[in-house]
This record gives structure tokens, C-alpha cells and sequence, in this order.
């Protein structure tokens, strides 16, 4: 039998071969490799690879210095954690590991904003301190003091004469004994938002009750017990009535009536809050700047104890003593050295030109970036971002007594940085003391007092029990060193210079009150700088934040773009309108332009718009 | 294998606003820094913090943080009903709805669908500043352009638990041994996460407490995300209720007087 096969069949066999492909697996396999391969571009970023372990440090971000758990990749960490109860990370902590990414990173030493050889710049830094006249300082303002780095500066500083070692206030010496604390009255301090080591506040925060006095609706005041909305300028009236409550027969001339006509606050609403601390007294605190809040600790018996710097080799002991900027003479320093290796402090740059001779003075910033002390800087020295380098963090504000923790580097720092204090030794012909950290540890080691704890394994050992070896293992993998906790002493030792208490109002003053968050942040991560500004959780730095009625009052709306001025300057800003704000009052974030004009006397202002 | 039913519970009343739980969730699942001109809902956040205020004027104005997630409806999830591709479903073992980049076309139906506006389209593709991609999780692979995201419970959490379990030659795994990253991440504690199925655990109790409720209940989606207040107004937000009059800003009165103009 023949078989013919005609184009009609060929056509047939191919248009059936067709459709029953469809009934097979092979074109859901095509679309799902072709989507597959579609994801997987060659420009896409590849997660790296390796074997996966967990090593323990601390964040050095800030004071508080929480321990970190970092996952890593081979050598590269790729996510950080918390370590213990109420030990969860800011989101600034989260992130710590993108900052040597940061595309605003400085890798370069920097004169008047070009680059510059490092080697170069020494050299002229060396000159001007070699060649100042007789009575002009070399200075250095460091913005986290208390650290071994601070006493390599001050070692770098006693090899010259005429040199002083500033720091943005006086030290603390008084801890807080956290765990005894019922209920605490903040003067504007983000008790809920930064203040102490976060996670362990927020953490406890079932277990104390919450005064927040703060003229703005901020985190802390939106979940106080109680917000007291005192008018700015009135907290010392405020602190003084509370003591006249808790404490019969001090400040009798602070009335609820007098308090309420100077605060703005009910006279009920005083009351409540004095009800709240007088039932705990010993378990009550006051955080806030001014001796009218120390008194009012002494008044509560607040839980607040002496705190005793750890050890300190003795041949480090004959150095420049620590001086408050306040302090230090008007127009004596020829030779600044700003260091903002880490985020501190912020300070109005009206404070410290102000020390600055009037002629030419020299001003070196070392910085990761260009955006704070750097602008005002005739050279900028780029130093390793907090995660590169070693450093040793001291007690947070919500400790009893003081500790020793090393922030363990996670990542090796690019070529071409500085180690401030070292740049600091070669401009005074300074020799600087070997491996610092390890000699500290040393000398807390020899005074043998306190214990040391392990995060791995929370395991506390008493230093007099341990070796060095294992001491010093300890503290490199994550483990912290612990001073015996004093007795309460029930006194505040707050010294009178350890805050300005709020300006008061003038007749004839600017209309606006300036309010500056109390919040100090650190560099954030380009991922969260993003976040943050689509959910618009945080307030940007160019932002004021008015009631409706105070931007009527001022010819501004919603989202403009207007100028803040005070009576040491002004700053552009985009105006946000806020039914919760106070009338009369300019709230504003700290960032390094609005703080230069919005401190201290400076805190009355206006807003006009553009 | 017993079925679990994963959900959360998210109190209110603790959750200071800070983002660490939006961050962690970026870090977790590789989310990129939005381009500088991504507006605000083209940015992928995953779980998004809101603040919502009261309403009132000072000195009764009160707010209160209010992080929204998938909100891993429970019932008739309107995601899953409109995708044509079959890139949303929900796991019968976990109840977890997920979602399958691979699959996904990028039709946006099912963000259109989601009440809770909790989806976010990739308008980008995926870029860190350089060097930044050496911190990326080796874990979660990341997203081209032109695909829906959303939160899926860290599902390389849960996937690594799993894994976790069967080395340790066990079929379930540990109610410890799999937490999401936002979970981990809440300083103030304010997140728990858990099987609503195991009646002893604290999210199943929790969930049953008077002052807890879900967002949008009137919907009959049954979400697993219980939110939790003792603040009668904070529970109010959650039937979505019509703002209250406020004084419209000068490009909110334009927009209007547009709109009114547009209607005749």
C-alpha cells in the first residue's frame, strides 16, 4: 500500500503537533525559565557567598553601645541583631554595617575642599602649631569624650605647652540605677526615642510611668503617661512647683496657680504629676538639664549613683585636664582639631568660633563626611567609619555603674584613612602609647574590681577570677567588663555647669519659640534615609513643624519653603503644618545648619516665608 | 505535618514610631534604596510604619505609629482571586500568602485588590550603592523590575528553619527557630509572631483579647494581623472611618477648586 504524503498532511502533522504541545509540559517549563532567566540579569546584584557564622560586638554608634550580633558571610557582614534581653538595635544600629558604603563617605584628606596629600597636610598642621605665638592653644574638641581614644589625645596634647582638651560638657558622674526607677519626669529628654541603651528602656517600659514636659507632641510625649505641654522657657518654674508638691516647704512661692500661669498648664495636670512621683520617692528621677531639676532629684531621693571611670594606665595620668568648651577662654585657640569619628554632640559652630583666635585660626576636622564640622574646616582628614576600627565605649545614661566594651571591627577600612589621635601626636611631636585598648584593659584588669561577661554565653566571671589572656579574649569577642555597682546616694551630684537651664522670655523678643529636639543621630544608611522619607516617620533636617494657626500668623502654608531666623542667623526650611503642634512654637530637628542658629539665646525666632 | 495558622499581633500602645522594623525588613529581604526620585508609593516597603493622629487640635492632638504589612488575609484573599498568573497563593501548611516574583507579569491587579494598599511594585531595577551588594542576605534573592513585592513572613526564614528541623531530624519546626525579621528587630517589643492555631501560644491569646482588632474587619477578609490598643480611637482607625474636616493647604484648595471646576 502506498503512502502518499501531501503537503495537506505535512500541513495536518504540524498544526496537530502544535496543538498538543500545548498540552504538555514544555511551554509552562519555557515561560517559567524564561522568567526565571528574566530575573537573574547579569547587572543584578549577587548576594555574596561563603560560609555563614555569627561574631559579637558593639554598636559604636552611639554611647549607649548595645551589643550586635552579626551574621556574616565569610568575613562580610550582612545583617545585625540584637544580643539579650532588651537588646534590640535602633534602626541606626541595624544598618551600621552599610555605612562604609555610604556614598557620601569621605576617602580623601581634604584643604578648602580639594584634595590633598595627607602627608602634606601633616605638615602644615605641624607648622602652625610650631609657629603660633606665645599664649594661643592647640586644641581638640572631641565629641564622644570618656573613650581610651580621649586619652590619646590628651597624652598627644601634654608633649606641647599651651593646649587645652575640650569636650561639649562636663562628664557625668552620676549613673542612673535603671531597674529601681517607678517613675521618671523628662524635661524634654526622648526617654522613649534614644535616650539610655533603647532597647533596654522600651523594654522595661511596663514597668515605670512616664512624665513627658516637651512644648511638642514627640514619640515619648505621644506615649507618656503623662505629657505636660509646658510653654518653652517654663520648665524650671515647672520643676520648682513639682518640688514644692513633693517636698512641703521648699520653694513656697511655686503655687499650682503661679506654676500653671507660668507653664500653661492646668493646675490639676501639675497636680496629677506630683501625685505620680510623691508615692515614689527613691524610685522616682528627673532628667533635664539646670540645678531646679538636681534639686528636684534630691527632693525624690532619686536613685542615682557615683560613677567611677574604669582604670587608666598611670603613665597616661599627667595630661591636659577635660574642659568644657564653655570653659575654655574666648579667642585663645590657634589649633582646632574637631573629632567626629564618631557621632556625639551636636554644637553650635557660634560656640566654638567663638574660642577661635580672630586671625586666620586653623581648624581640622577629622570626619567620614563633609557634612557637620567639615564645612568650617580648613583641612578634613577621612578617618574609618565606627564599624572599621576598635573602639572602647563606657557606660550609657541609664547604667549604674560604669563598663569597658570594645567595639570589635567587622570590616577592614580602605586604604588612604587617618587614626586621629595619631595625626594629632605628629603635629605636637608626640609619641603615643602601643595597642592603647590593650593596656586599658590592662590596668581595669589589674584594678580587679567588677566582673566580666561573655554575650555568647552571658556568663559572669569576677575579674579577680580570670587572667588577662582571658580577660582581654573576652572583651574581643563581644564580652563586656562591669564596674561594682556604689550605693544610691540619694543626692543628685549634678554640678551647676551641667546644663543651661531654658532661655526665658523677653519683652520685645522674636514671636516664635525655637524648639530643638533633644535627639542626637547618627549618619544613616542611604536604605533608611529613604524609608524614612517615603513614610515620613522622621522629620527631615530642612523641616519646621508649626500649628496652622502660627503659619497663618506667619503667611505660610503647608509644604512651603520659607526662612527660619533667629538672632544668630538663618537657614532655608520647608514648612510643615501640624494641628498638634504648639501655637507659638517652631518645632525643629538637629541637623548641622539649624543647629548653628537655634540654641541657646538664640531660641527665639521667626518664619518668613519665600 | 499539622497545619499552622501564622500570624501576628502588633500592640499599639508600645510602638514608639523609631522603623527598625521597616529597616529590618529591607536589610532582610534585600530591598534597594529607592532612586531619589521614586515618590512616595514607589519606594518598597514591605512594612510601613504610619502615623495617624486623632484628629484634634493641640493640646488634645494624640497619635499613634501603625505599621502595615500584608495584612495575610485569611478568607477569599483578594490578591490571590485576581492574579492571572497564579504568582499569589496561600500555603494550606502555613497559611502564609506568597508571592512569586518568577511568575509574576506585572499586571498590578493584585495591588489594585489589596485593601490594605500593602503591595509594591518594583519600578526599578535593583541597585545598592557600590559595594553596598556585599551585605545583601545570601538567603533572599533579589527582584527585578516589574514585579510585585510584598511581605511573605521572611519566607528564607521560615525555609531556613525547615531546614534547621530536618537536620535535626524533626518534621515541625520550633516556634522559637522561626521569627520574621520585623519581629526580631522591635526594640519596644511591640510585634509577636506565632501559630493563631496553637491556642497556647501569645499570639493566639493575645488575639483574643478585647482590646485587640484587625484592619478593614467589615471586608470579611480575616486577616492574621491582630493590632492591639486600650486607646478607644486608636481601635476606631480601623473601619477606616471618613477624616475629619481639616483645613485644606494651598495645593490641596487647587487641586479642589480643580476637581470642581472638572465636575462643571
Amino acid at each position: 500500500m502506498d503512502i502518499q504524503l501531501l503537503r495537506r498532511d505535512f500541513f495536518k502533522f504540524a498544526g496537530g503537533s502544535a496543538a498538543g504541545l500545548l498540552l504538555t509540559p514544555v511551554p509552562w517549563r519555557l515561560i517559567t525559565d524564561t522568567a526565571l532567566w528574566s530575573q537573574n540579569w547579569k547587572w543584578i546584584p549577587r548576594a555574596p557567598r561563603g560560609e555563614i557564622h555569627t561574631r559579637f560586638t558593639h554598636c559604636a554608634l552611639c554611647p549607649a553601645g548595645c551589643a550586635v550580633k552579626a551574621r556574616c558571610v565569610g568575613e562580610q557582614p550582612v545583617s545585625l541583631a540584637g544580643v539579650g534581653v532588651g537588646g534590640a538595635l535602633c534602626p541606626f544600629g541595624l544598618t551600621a554595617h552599610h555605612l562604609p558604603y555610604h556614598p557620601a563617605r569621605l576617602k580623601m584628606a581634604l584643604r578648602h575642599g580639594d584634595p590633598v596629600p595627607i602627608a602634606d597636610a601633616v605638615r602644615a598642621i605641624g607648622e602652625a602649631v610650631a609657629k603660633r605665638a606665645a599664649g594661643e592653644y592647640v586644641a581638640v574638641l572631641e565629641l564622644r569624650p570618656g573613650r581610651t581614644a580621649s586619652w590619646m589625645f590628651r597624652r598627644a596634647l601634654a608633649a606641647v605647652p599651651d593646649t587645652v582638651y575640650l569636650v561639649p560638657s562636663a562628664l557625668p558622674e552620676t549613673g542612673v540605677d535603671f531597674e529601681r526607677v517607678k517613675t521618671i519626669v523628662s524635661f524634654g529628654f526622648p526617654v522613649l526615642d534614644g535616650w539610655g541603651t533603647p532597647g533596654r528602656v522600651v523594654a522595661r517600659r511596663d514597668r515605670f510611668q512616664l512624665i513627658q514636659v516637651e512644648p511638642v507632641a514627640s514619640r515619648s510625649a505621644m506615649l507618656a503617661d503623662l505629657w505636660l505641654p509646658a510653654k518653652p522657657g517654663s520648665e524650671n518654674a515647672l520643676a520648682l512647683g513639682l518640688r514644692h508638691l513633693v517636698a512641703e516647704g521648699s520653694a513656697a512661692e511655686y503655687t499650682p496657680p503661679v506654676v500653671s500661669a507660668l507653664t500653661g498648664l492646668e493646675p490639676a495636670q501639675i497636680e496629677a504629676a506630683a501625685k505620680m512621683l510623691a508615692g515614689n520617692r527613691g524610685r522616682a528621677l528627673a532628667l533635664g538639664p539646670g540645678k531646679a531639676i538636681a534639686d528636684l532629684n534630691a527632693a525624690f531621693e532619686a536613685p542615682l549613683v557615683p560613677l567611677r571611670e574604669p582604670a587608666v594606665p598611670k603613665e597616661w595620668q599627667p595630661s591636659p585636664a577635660v574642659t568644657p568648651l564653655a570653659a575654655a577662654a574666648d579667642r585663645s585657640i590657634r589649633v582646632l582639631f574637631i573629632d567626629e569619628s564618631l557621632p556625639g554632640a551636636l554644637i553650635p559652630w557660634s560656640a566654638i568660633e567663638r574660642k577661635l583666635v580672630r586671625d586666620n585660626p586653623l581648624v581640622i576636622s577629622f570626619a567620614c563626611s563633609r557634612q557637620g564640622y567639615a564645612r568650617y574646616a580648613q583641612f578634613v582628614l577621612p578617618v574609618p567609619v565606627p564599624s572599621e576600627v576598635p573602639h572602647d565605649l563606657t557606660g550609657a545614661g541609664d547604667s549604674p555603674a560604669s563598663s569597658f566594651r570594645i567595639a570589635v571591627p567587622l570590616t577592614a577600612p580602605p586604604a588612604g584613612l587617618v587614626e586621629p589621635a595619631s595625626i594629632v601626636a605628629a603635629a605636637c611631636g608626640a609619641i603615643l602609647p602601643e595597642k592603647p585598648l590593650e593596656q586599658r584593659a590592662a590596668a581595669i584588669h589589674r584594678a580587679g574590681r567588677g566582673s566580666i561577661v561573655g554575650y555568647a554565653d552571658e556568663k559572669s566571671t569576677p575579674v579577680k577570677e580570670i587572667g588577662f589572656e582571658g580577660f582581654w579574649k573576652t572583651l574581643n569577642e563581644g564580652g563586656r567588663w562591669e564596674d561594682e555597682v556604689e550605693a544610691a546616694t540619694g543626692v543628685h551630684l549634678q554640678r551647676a555647669d551641667d546644663g543651661e537651664p531654658p532661655p526665658q522670655v523677653e519683652a520685645g523678643d522674636l514671636p516664635l519659640a525655637v524648639v530643638l529636639s533633644a535627639q542626637i543621630r547618627p549618619t544613616a544608611t542611604p536604605l533608611m534615609t529613604k524609608l524614612y522619607q517615603e513614610s515620613g516617620l522622621r522629620q527631615a533636617a530642612n523641616q519646621v513643624v508649626m500649628n496652622p494657626l502660627t503659619g497663618s500668623q506667619c503667611g505660610v502654608e503647608d509644604g512651603d519653603r520659607a526662612l527660619l531666623q533667629t538672632r544668630c542667623g538663618k537657614c532655608e526650611v520647608r514648612v510643615i503644618l501640624d494641628s498638634g503642634a504648639m501655637p507659638g512654637v517652631v518645632q525643629v530637628e538637629p541637623s548641622p545648619g539649624l543647629v548653628d542658629i537655634c540654641t541657646g539665646p538664640s531660641a527665639r525666632g521667626m518664619v518668613v516665608r519665600l | 505535618m499539622t497545619t499552622a495558622k501564622y500570624g501576628m499581633t502588633i500592640d499599639l500602645d508600645r510602638c514608639t514610631g523609631c522603623g527598625a522594623c521597616m529597616v529590618a525588613c529591607a536589610v532582610e529581604n534585600n530591598v534597594p534604596p529607592a532612586p531619589a526620585g521614586a515618590g512616595d508609593r514607589k519606594g518598597i516597603t514591605p512594612i510601613r510604619v504610619f502615623k495617624v493622629d486623632n484628629g484634634r487640635p493641640f493640646p488634645e492632638h494624640r497619635t499613634v505609629f501603625v505599621p502595615v504589612l500584608c495584612q495575610q488575609c485569611g478568607h477569599e484573599t483578594p490578591c490571590v482571586s485576581v492574579c492571572p498568573q497564579q504568582a499569589v497563593d496561600v500555603d494550606p501548611a502555613t497559611g502564609i500568602v506568597g508571592q512569586m516574583p518568577e511568575r509574576c507579569l506585572g499586571c498590578r491587579y493584585c495591588m489594585a485588590a489589596c485593601p490594605y494598599h500593602a503591595r509594591y511594585f518594583n519600578w526599578w531595577d535593583p541597585e545598592w550603592p557600590p559595594g553596598m551588594e556585599r551585605t545583601l542576605n545570601p538567603d533572599v534573592a533579589p527582584r527585578m523590575r516589574g514585579v510585585v513585592e510584598k511581605c511573605n513572613f521572611c519566607h528564607g526564614r521560615l525555609h531556613a528553619a525547615r531546614m534547621r528541623a530536618a537536620a535535626a531530624g524533626k518534621r515541625e519546626i520550633a516556634a522559637a527557630g522561626y521569627v520574621p525579621a520585623c519581629v526580631e528587630a522591635c526594640p519596644a517589643g511591640a510585634i509577636r509572631f506565632g501559630d493563631l492555631n496553637d491556642s497556647a501560644s501569645e499570639v493566639a491569646q493575645a488575639s483574643q483579647q478585647e482590646s485587640s482588632f484587625r484592619l478593614l474587619e467589615q471586608l470579611g477578609t480575616q486577616p492574621k494581623i491582630y493590632y492591639r490598643s486600650r486607646r478607644e480611637w486608636v481601635r476606631e482607625i480601623a473601619a477606616a472611618p471618613h477624616p475629619p474636616a481639616m483645613p485644606l493647604g494651598r495645593k490641596t484648595r487647587v487641586a479642589e477648586e480643580r476637581k470642581e471646576k472638572l465636575r462643571g
